[in-house]
């Protein structure tokens, strides 16, 4: 079966081919038409995953194109983080694609949905499975492409094609880091095939591998929404929310800790690399958690939850704990789509609304989406014994042994952690509603979309045992690098960790349940500074801005140059030149002379350049 | 009497061009018709007639007509990639030509005299060939520029494309005139063999530069390689769109063929120079074409930059100087030729309606026309080379050309213009995609145009899931001319 | 550097000697103006109005047409000269592909009427 994972991604692409062909003639069957071949893939992959498990490798490679000294390959290569991942993605987006045909019932370009759905997992398994850059960049490329459909699904608003410009014109600046560090290697190495760019890592120069490791992460930091390419991210949250959930916590965002696992050697190789690595993941973590806790519209919270979740496991990746990050990887792929899903139920069954200040008491009337969606909180919130306990304290222990400050960022932004989803979890569910017309037409939802929300759930609370050191941390056992140590446990680290996720909850919970709104008033005209500092999201935004800013000014220059300096150029050309200008002008065809003038221009440059410059010849 | 046959393609796109001209002006009342049929008929009879004109081996190298031209594989290639070119443009420009009641009959013997004479610069192993095949090329070109008769717009790009190109060729003229006065023959080998022996020093040993320059500034122009491409968006955007189309592939594909064959070939001795020109003209051609792409409105106008950035990717093959970087080029002129003929032709068949000359027409379009939206999609991602299309596989065999050869920066450069590219492919996606489209009524594209684009649409598949069937099956390895 | 001298030399004599034409007349010549000998000569008819005047566009065709086929006697003078020395039908056959070329451009010039006055 191993041999065959190829068909893992071949399937969803095929249900895309089908879809896109016959989408008319299938009407509402078009969906069924992609989960069936989806099943079919998780099928596979499970199968593929308990083969692995059993000890099974396989790579399978067909050459594509062979020109010149290189010849480029198209191929799988199915080891342990592979089939991990395959397993999870195909897992994690059947059941989203199944919540969909509820969520999306009444949407009109339905079939348009789940046929890019389609595409765009069987390129994140494309990306999984690639045993070379190339197939690689492909397959990211197509990724990137189908997150911007979907995030732009409904452009009616205009706002919504805005922000799927934006995410996708943010990820393309890591794109063009990825793509030259993919040149870096192929420069190095001589091919783009992972098995000898990672045999070779460790004999490149040191400043060689530092540059590929950097560029790569370059990508990865666009398409994982880290400090400073962020800013896409709670932005894309104007796709439908399966969207937000399989784009946002499964699958691309996760593509980019993936791809620093994926190239881990070329990382290992350069100290410094991991060091920005580990850095760039810590402070992401911990800025994106802090951001996360004055939000108001639900789906923002967990987006700016999920930016800090992938620092942690960039976090893990930096401090050398490469099963920890991938272990945190996994679990947070069941929790984080759990919560998105859960808050698409919460937000179906408040017909759009996401304000959670709006919100308030929905228990009573979703009491299967509010304890799902307190599972996922938990899981997040790192509360033993759910998922997400364990792989976040796997990431923090490593975390403690290799870099004493970084572990108490993360442990402080465990404590953040816990307080804005107990905020989120009371303001949606809990206290008196305060909206009653939208509590009255508040309801449960359909089973298609539950059933989702219960296996995800179920995932999220048990998952994490497999990692634990009662049952011989299985999971990070079967992903180890060769010759990785486990981290020592370190029960006053964990007690810390623990002890301040607790804290969080509760602050959050007293705070938000308990205490009167005039504290809370009271509390922020207090912390107003920080507060403000929070709202306006470290003011990245504005950076971001002053960036883009800076570009479109640039070339605008550029095009005022155009215009003025090489016109006025040409008219001082013209005055200088005097009887010769006013012959040109009298040809009065618009620039035509300006154009003439520039060639003759260029032409004077090139022989400066050729002559000035002497081109001494023997 | 000299043996015809290598020219044979040649003479069949003459022989339908002089009877188009009867035709123009015969009796008629289906002219258009009959028109089209002749163009296709004179195109398809060339296409079929280059395996004969090639002779039996493929590769063979021999010059024949008396040392004009070169009958070798690189000739070969570009002759087919012309005529190919040629033809789609006619299948995919027959609609607009009836629609807005252009002469059909001088129309298309103007465009096949045109190919011609492309055809000639790309096999011209002599001066006088490639300069008597640039002037066919571009008298007609000129003429078709303007051939909407009462457009403002198309008299304009018409003129301006004249004044402009009868400046460029007296620089070439220039350039080619000290290059035979320093060589004494106009033959390009005997000019390569001429140069590699010619005494350097003193104050004659600035001459081969300065021919250079001239050469290819002349070059340039033809090409649309900045800064010589400043005359590029107007006239594409004024001419008729079928001219564009066909000013965008067979004049520019002529023009790096001559590059290569001028210069690459005949200048071989002086790669030291043109190398790093070459490559500094890429760099700036691609920047600048990806730069002013950006802020564009109108179809046009945008495809004529990115067909400029475009020329500065090929250019960078060219720059190169490697056999690789060459076949690079090769692979990507022909991609280039489905992708951007492609675009042109979606174009085409919306502003035969009368629209689809401002991004606002190709609003919602994926509504109206899905399948028409769905071909513009493919040849944009082509052009910006998202994986499994023609462009991609051209860009990464151009990448491997300049990181083998040392050229990194330029690759670094190409990637970062992709970067930049991006920006405004998506602008065409996104209006068709994701947004609402302002009127209903479907968009329908049949008969003749339908084939063109299935061809175009077909070929950035081919080039780009079996990229190896295709290079095997054009043994486009084997066709670099370099000495 | 001798073949430049003999140039300049033929240069100074090409310009000299229409030059010393024009001044010798102008020197020996007596001069009395009168206004009908101030009128500019065109073959003896009188000029009526400005010597620059527009004309029509057509006039640029003419004049094409007429180059057409001074090139193509041009080219068919120094073929008859040596007629007798290329294979005979051979030599044939290609001036009459070479006027056929020609023929069907002044087909298509009589059709569209170029040809008549306006």
């Amino acid at each position: 079966m191993v041999s065959y994972a190829y068909v893992v991604p071949l399937l969803p692409l095929f249900a895309f081919g089908l879809q896109s062909l016959f989408g008319r003639a299938l009407g509402r069957a078009t969906a069924w038409v992609g989960i069936a071949c989806l099943a079919a893939s998780t099928a596979v992959s499970l199968a593929v995953l308990a083969e692995v498990l059993r000890g099974a490798e396989a790579a399978v490679s067909w050459p594509w194109l062979s020109l010149g000294g290189a010849t480029f390959s198209m191929g799988v290569r199915v080891g342990p983080l592979e089939a991990a991942m395959i397993a999870m993605v195909t897992f994690v987006s059947l059941m989203v694609e199944v919540y969909s045909v509820g969520y999306m019932a009444g949407d009109a370009k339905f079939n348009r949905f789940f046929a890019i759905v389609n595409l765009f997992v069987g390129a994140m398994l494309v990306v999984v499975l690639a045993d070379n850059f190339l197939l690689l960049f492909a397959g990211w490329e197509i990724m990137g492409l189908a997150s911007y459909l979907l995030i732009g699904h409904w452009y009616h608003d205009l706002a919504n094609a805005r922000a799927a410009t934006k995410s996708f014109l943010v990820t393309r600046l890591g794109d063009i880091g990825l793509l030259i560090g993919i040149f870096v290697c192929y420069q190095a190495a001589g091919t783009l095939d992972f098995a000898v760019i990672d045999a070779g890592a460790a004999s490149w120069a040191p400043g060689v591998a530092t540059l590929a490791a950097l560029l790569i992460f370059a990508g990865a930091v666009g398409k994982s929404a880290q400090v400073p390419l962020h800013v896409w991210l709670p932005d894309a949250m104007a796709g439908p929310t399966p969207v937000s959930a399989l784009i946002h916590a499964a699958t691309m965002v996760a593509a980019g800790v993936f791809l620093v696992a994926r190239t881990y050697p070329v990382f290992e190789a350069s100290g410094t690399a991991l060091a920005v690595v580990a850095v760039v993941g810590g402070v992401t973590a911990f800025l994106a958690a802090t951001v996360g806790t004055v939000q108001a519209d639900i789906k923002k919270m967990l987006a700016y939850s999920t930016i800090s979740q992938l620092g942690y496991m960039m976090l893990g990746l930096g401090v050398f704990g490469y099963a920890a990050a991938l272990f945190h990887l996994l679990s947070h792929a069941f929790f984080k789509a759990l919560l998105f899903l859960g808050s698409g139920s919460v937000i179906h069954a408040a017909r759009g609304e996401q304000d959670m200040h709006r919100m308030g008491g929905l228990f009573r009337k979703l009491p299967l989406t509010g304890l799902t969606f307190i599972v996922g909180g938990l899981a997040l919130a790192g509360i033993p014994p759910f998922a997400g306990y364990f792989s976040k304290d796997e990431v923090l222990l490593t975390a403690w042994e290799n870099e004493r400050w970084l572990f108490w960022l993360g442990a402080a932004t465990a404590g953040i952690t816990g307080f804005y989803i107990a905020r989120g979890i009371y303001l949606t569910f809990f206290g008196r509603p305060r909206d009653a017309e939208l509590y009255t037409h508040a309801h449960e939802s359909p089973p298609v979309m539950a059933v989702p929300l219960v296996v995800l759930a179920v995932f999220a609370a048990f998952f994490g045992w497999l990692g634990s050191a009662s049952l011989g941390r299985l999971v990070q056992a079967f992903l180890a690098l060769p010759g990785e140590a486990e981290p020592e446990a370190a029960w006053y680290a964990a007690a810390s960790t623990i002890a301040l996720a607790a804290a969080g909850v509760v602050a959050g919970g007293l705070l938000y349940g308990a205490a009167r709104p005039e504290l809370r008033a009271h509390l922020v005209r207090v912390l107003r500074p920080v507060y403000v500092l929070f709202r306006e999201k470290w003011y990245f935004d504005h950076l971001a801005l002053g960036a883009t800013g800076l570009g479109l000014a640039a070339s605008a220059f550029v095009g005022w140059f155009d215009r003025t300096v090489v016109d006025g150029l040409v008219n001082a050309v013209a005055w200088f030149t005097g009887v010769l200008g006013q012959a040109s002008r009298r040809l009065a065809v618009g620039d035509a002379q300006a154009y003439m003038l520039t060639m003759a221009g260029a032409v004077l440059v090139g022989l400066a350049a050729l002559l000035g410059l002497g081109v001494s010849r023997p | 009497m000299y043996n015809l046959t290598p020219i044979l393609p040649e003479m069949a796109l003459s022989l339908a061009g002089l009877a188009l001209l009867l035709v123009a002006v015969a009796p008629s009342a289906r002219r258009a018709g009959v028109a089209e049929g002749v163009a296709l008929a004179g195109l398809i009879a060339a296409l079929l007639l280059l395996p004969l004109a090639q002779g039996p081996t493929a590769g063979r190298t021999g010059e024949v007509l008396g040392g004009m031209v070169a009958v070798d594989g690189f000739g070969g290639f570009f002759r087919a990639v012309l005529l190919l070119g040629a033809l789609v443009v006619v299948l995919t420009g027959a609609r607009y030509v009836r629609a807005r009641g252009i002469a059909a009959g001088e129309f298309y013997a103007l465009l096949l005299f045109a190919t011609a004479g492309a055809d000639f610069m790309a096999i011209a192993a002599d001066l006088l060939a490639f300069y008597v095949g640039l002037e066919t090329l571009s008298l007609a070109s000129y003429a078709l520029a303007g051939f909407l008769v009462g457009e403002r717009w198309s008299l304009e790009a018409s003129l301006k494309y004249f004044l402009n190109g009868a400046t460029a060729s007296a620089l070439l003229l220039f350039g080619l005139s000290l290059a035979f006065g320093l060589v004494g023959t106009t033959s390009l080998a005997g000019m390569a063999a001429g140069l590699a022996s010619a005494p350097w020093g003193g104050a004659a040993g600035a001459l081969p530069a300065v021919a250079l320059v001239f050469i290819l500034a002349g070059l340039a122009f033809k090409a649309s390689v900045a800064p010589f491409h400043l005359w590029t968006p107007d006239v594409y955007q004024g001419a008729p769109t079928p001219v564009t189309s066909f000013l965008s592939i067979v004049s520019k594909g002529a023009a790096l063929a001559a590059i290569v064959r001028v210069v690459a070939v005949g200048l071989a001795p002086l790669h030291v120079e043109w190398q790093p020109v070459l490559a500094v003209l890429a760099a700036f051609t691609m920047t600048a074409g990806n730069v002013a792409a950006l802020w564009q409105k109108d179809v046009k106008r945008l495809l004529a930059y990115s067909s400029v950035a475009q020329a500065g990717y090929i250019l960078a093959g060219i720059a190169v100087g490697t056999s690789l970087g060459l076949e690079a080029v090769l692979f990507y002129v022909l991609a280039y030729l489905f992708m951007n003929l492609g675009a042109f032709g979606v174009v085409m068949a919306l502003s035969g309606e009368g629209e689809g000359e401002t991004l606002e027409d190709l609003a919602g379009l994926a509504r109206r026309a899905p399948v028409l939206a769905g071909l513009l999609a493919l040849f944009a991602f082509s052009l910006l080379g998202i994986p499994w299309t023609g462009g991609f596989v051209g860009k990464l065999l151009i990448f491997e050309a300049a990181l083998e050869a040392g050229w990194a920066w330029l690759a670094v450069f190409i990637a970062v213009n992709t970067g930049i590219s991006a920006y405004y492919y998506f602008l065409l996606i996104r209006q068709m995609y994701l947004r609402s489209a302002p009127r209903a009524e479907a968009v329908r594209a049949g008969g003749m145009l339908g084939a063109g684009l299935a061809l175009a649409a077909l070929g950035v598949l081919a080039l780009g899931i079996l990229p190896q069937t295709v290079i095997d099956w054009s043994g486009l390895a084997a066709f670099a001319p370099l000495p | 550097m001798s073949l430049y001298v003999d140039l300049a030399v033929f240069l100074a004599a090409g310009l000299a000697f229409p030059l010393a034409a024009v001044l010798v007349s102008k020197l020996f010549r007596r001069d009395y103006p009168d206004p009908v000998k101030e009128i500019a000569y065109e073959s003896g008819v009188l000029p009526i109005g400005d010597a620059r005047v527009r004309y029509h566009i057509h006039y640029y065709i003419f004049a094409l047409i007429f180059l057409v086929f001074d090139v193509e006697s041009l080219f068919l003078f120094p073929w008859a000269v040596v007629f007798r020395d290329l294979a005979p039908v051979l030599a044939l056959v290609e001036a009459i592909v070479f006027i056929a070329l020609l023929v069907v451009g002044l087909v298509y010039a009589w059709k569209r009427r170029v040809l008549t006055w306006i």
